[in-house]
């Protein structure tokens, strides 16, 4: 199954470069997702509030198009460490914009400006693929991309909660809090959308 | 963690229940880490099998997150800026976690970030010992080069052994994050200690001895520290100090070549050497880490540090031009010699400074010994320099009315009699002005009144003036050069304010002499250009001065 699903990206990938505009337009509605969370997930924990994120996304599945051309790298980890990259510089210019009052922030938005536009400079051309963490070695690994779009295609609120539990990683008290229910009920919630996401996960390909 | 869930309410059968346990156990596990209870719960509970290709990308998800997130939080520099010491992140995530393994240490807790990298309490498996490892952030190094001068110069540093300095026992990679381990050191750093106040003076210098012996072990060793600081040194258990990130500065943009590289001073420039504040790589010698000894000293003693703005490019310009208060004066009942000492390290001319940080170490012992230490006494001529150094625009005062009092009493004593019915009134008014700015320069020193001040004494120069000139009946031709004088000595303020209303004053005295003073303007248009060009220097005064307040904001934009 991981084979097959990461090979779909891979052959996207692949047939894009080759110049097959069906393909990119597909890679590219398949990465939507995983840009958004990965996009939402940095906003939120950097801003400590919740942030609409669309325009960041927007910005930076542009950028991502246009420079696709100069994309090189062949593999999916390449892929996604490309991305990420792009989305990384667009969210300084982003947090600046959204807290450019605020001086303390915005002075170390400006340092961080500073080393990342030096690490995109250096990484365009050759993004390193080797960002993997140790937790990554031991555990079977769905695809980032795939998990993210299907993730995107079930309901709202089953999107929330584990976004909340997963990604932001807050207990469940906490989610109860935000999403306005009894901690039973967003338990329950979680454990509907993880079996959920998981049963999508199966019927891709 | 798994057996708490019997009091949740809901999940409506029991099937349910159970399998929500497992699951949630083992993101629990997950998420902080713990890989050995992760397998341990799929081998006990196999039913959540399918799950856990799920449960485990999501969250790489939040680690990717984080990780990202580590790298905006840590040019935040946070020891040397924001709190003087090495907290720990207001941030929640780090890049490493506790209880994750990190090649063959065992990640314990994060102790700090700094300019270049984490650092974290970790245990070595293979030696069974702790260590402090410091996780280099990955744009540090930025290509190969910067890695090969790393290794050098982390290696140099791995050789070095001194009872009061942290030893670095190794170097190293993890998965492309370079790494260096240290003797991990409980306690707290110098910074932290001072934050209470000052030390007692026996216990400072005892404190600054062995600090110094460290330094001139270090620099025997061809390593320069850079960046000494009391944020850099630990006190362990018994109070020892610890000398720590030696030699590493020059690698990681301490340095000022590299500065104009990257637009960035790292770190607070209160401890820094005049020849590095003003980034004269050329002249950085070892006597400018003795310098930064010198201003440690001076903080265990009064408190703080010798120069400390709220602006870096305050701060450095104070450092490079100007001295810093009497240590007496800010402690009452410091013995005059270790002032001394003090002060010979924070000589703005290196070859002023003791030698090596090993003279300077005998002659605080000997201080203890309650011997006379070599530093000598600063001559007559330094100390009027110092002194002028320190109050620079009471001191440009008073040698111009010192000046114009010289020459009218010169003028007095060979012509006599012709000058006598205004002589007094004007040597009066010389004296008030010379007492009014000894005045003013005692109200600097109490900050409270500080802004208004500025204007004062600015509108205080013109109009003391103006009475002089008004007592002079004859014809004044060049005396009122002394208008653009007020001008431009009202730019030393540096508040474009201030030259504004400097030179408005000014104008308006001039206008005064105009209406009362039987003999100006010689011709009237003399007096419109006069005017006219007071306005364009005072336009070009504020000018310069504003240039200083834009490249300041530049620079604390950058910090």
């Amino acid at each position: 199954m991981t084979e097959n699903e990461g090979s779909l990206i891979f052959t996207l990938l692949n047939r894009a470069r080759e110049g097959d505009d069906h393909a990119r337009d597909e890679l590219f509605e398949k990465c939507r997702a995983y840009v958004g969370f990965m996009a939402r997930s940095q906003m939120e924990t950097w801003m400590n509030a919740k942030i609409d994120a669309s325009d960041l996304i927007q910005q930076t599945m542009m950028d991502a198009h246009q420079g696709f051309d100069q994309f090189r790298g062949k593999s999916e980890a390449e892929w996604i460490g490309w991305l990420k990259k792009i989305l990384q510089h667009n969210t300084v210019d982003f947090c600046r914009k959204y807290k450019g009052t605020e001086k303390r922030n915005a002075n170390r938005e400006v340092s961080f400006a500073q080393s990342q536009s030096q690490s995109l400079f250096r990484g365009a051309a050759e993004p390193d693929a080797n960002e993997e963490t140790p937790s990554e070695v031991i555990m079977r690994k769905e695809n980032e991309i795939l998990l993210a779009d299907a993730l995107s295609k079930l309901p709202d609120d089953y999107q929330e909660v584990i976004y909340l539990r997963n990604m932001q990683q807050l207990p469940f008290q906490e989610i109860a809090d935000k999403m306005e229910r009894s901690q039973g009920a967003v338990q329950m919630l979680w454990l509907r959308a993880i079996k959920q996401l998981q049963e999508q996960m199966q019927h891709v390909e | 963690m798994s057996n708490d869930v019997g009091d949740r309410p809901t999940p409506s059968d029991e099937s349910e229940e159970l399998l929500f346990a497992q699951l949630e156990a083992y993101t629990q596990a997950l998420q902080v880490g713990e890989h050995t209870t992760c397998e341990r719960i799929l081998n006990e509970s196999p039913e959540i099998e399918p799950f856990i290709g799920c449960l485990g990308n999501l969250n790489d998800f939040s680690v990717v997150q984080s990780r990202s997130l580590a790298d905006i939080n840590l040019p935040e520099y946070a020891p040397t800026i924001s709190s003087g010491s090495g907290s720990s992140s207001s941030f929640g995530s780090s890049m490493l976690k506790p209880n994750q393994t990190f090649g063959k240490f065992e990640i314990e807790e994060e102790l700090g970030r700094g300019g270049m990298g984490v650092v974290f309490r970790a245990r070595q498996t293979d030696l069974k010992r702790d260590v402090a490892i410091k996780v280099i952030r990955s744009h540090q190094l930025a290509d190969d080069e910067d890695l090969r001068r790393f290794q050098i110069e982390a290696q140099a540093a791995a050789r070095l052994k001194h009872p009061n300095i942290v030893t670095v026992h190794e170097i190293g990679e993890v998965e492309g994050q370079h790494y260096f381990a240290m003797d991990y050191v409980t306690g707290d750093t110098l910074s932290d200690r001072l934050k209470s106040g000052p030390l007692d003076i026996e216990e400072a210098v005892t404190l600054l001895i062995p600090i110094s012996q460290a330094v001139h072990y270090l620099h025997e060793h061809q390593v320069m520290h850079r960046d000494l600081k009391p944020s850099n040194i630990l006190l362990d258990e018994n109070g020892k100090p610890l000398v720590t990130d030696f030699g590493l500065a020059r690698i990681f943009g301490n340095d000022d070549d590299q500065q104009t590289q990257t637009g960035v001073i790292i770190g607070t420039p209160s401890y820094m050497s005049p020849e590095q504040a003003a980034g004269r790589v050329k002249l950085i010698t070892n006597r400018s880490d003795i310098y930064s000894l010198g201003a440690i000293l001076y903080e265990m003693l009064t408190g703080k540090p010798p120069f400390k703005k709220d602006h870096p490019l305050d701060t450095i310009v104070q450092v490079i031009e100007q001295e810093p208060l009497l240590p007496r004066r800010l402690r009452s009942g410091l013995p005059r010699d270790l002032e001394k000492v003090c002060l010979k390290c924070l000589e703005k001319d290196p070859d002023k400074r003791y030698a090596t940080a090993e003279e300077l170490a005998e002659d605080l012992q000997r201080f203890l010994q309650g011997e006379h230490v070599q530093a000598a006494s600063p001559s007559l001529i330094s100390r009027v320099n110092r002194w002028s150094r320190r109050f620079p625009a009471a001191s440009s005062r008073w040698a111009g009315v010192l000046a114009a009092a010289t020459i009218v009493q010169g003028r007095y004593w060979i012509s006599g009699v012709e000058s006598q019915p205004y002589h007094n009134e004007v040597m009066t008014i010389l004296g008030v002005w010379a007492i009014v700015i000894g005045l003013f320069q005692f109200l600097a020193a109490n900050r409270t009144v500080k802004t208004y001040l500025e204007y004062a004494w600015a509108a205080t120069d013109a109009l003391l003036l103006t009475f002089v000139l008004l007592k002079v009946p004859e014809d004044l031709g060049p005396l009122v050069i002394g208008y653009p004088m007020v001008v431009v000595a009202s730019g030393m303020f540096f508040n474009v304010r201030v030259v504004v209303c400097s030179t408005i004053l000014s104008c308006l005295g001039y206008l005064g002499l105009w209406r009362w003073h039987p003999t100006e303007p010689y011709l009237p248009h003399y007096g419109v250009i006069f005017m006219v060009t007071l306005g364009i220097l005072g336009a070009v005064t504020a000018a310069q001065v504003r240039r200083v307040r834009v490249l300041n904001q530049y620079y604390e934009s950058r910090q």
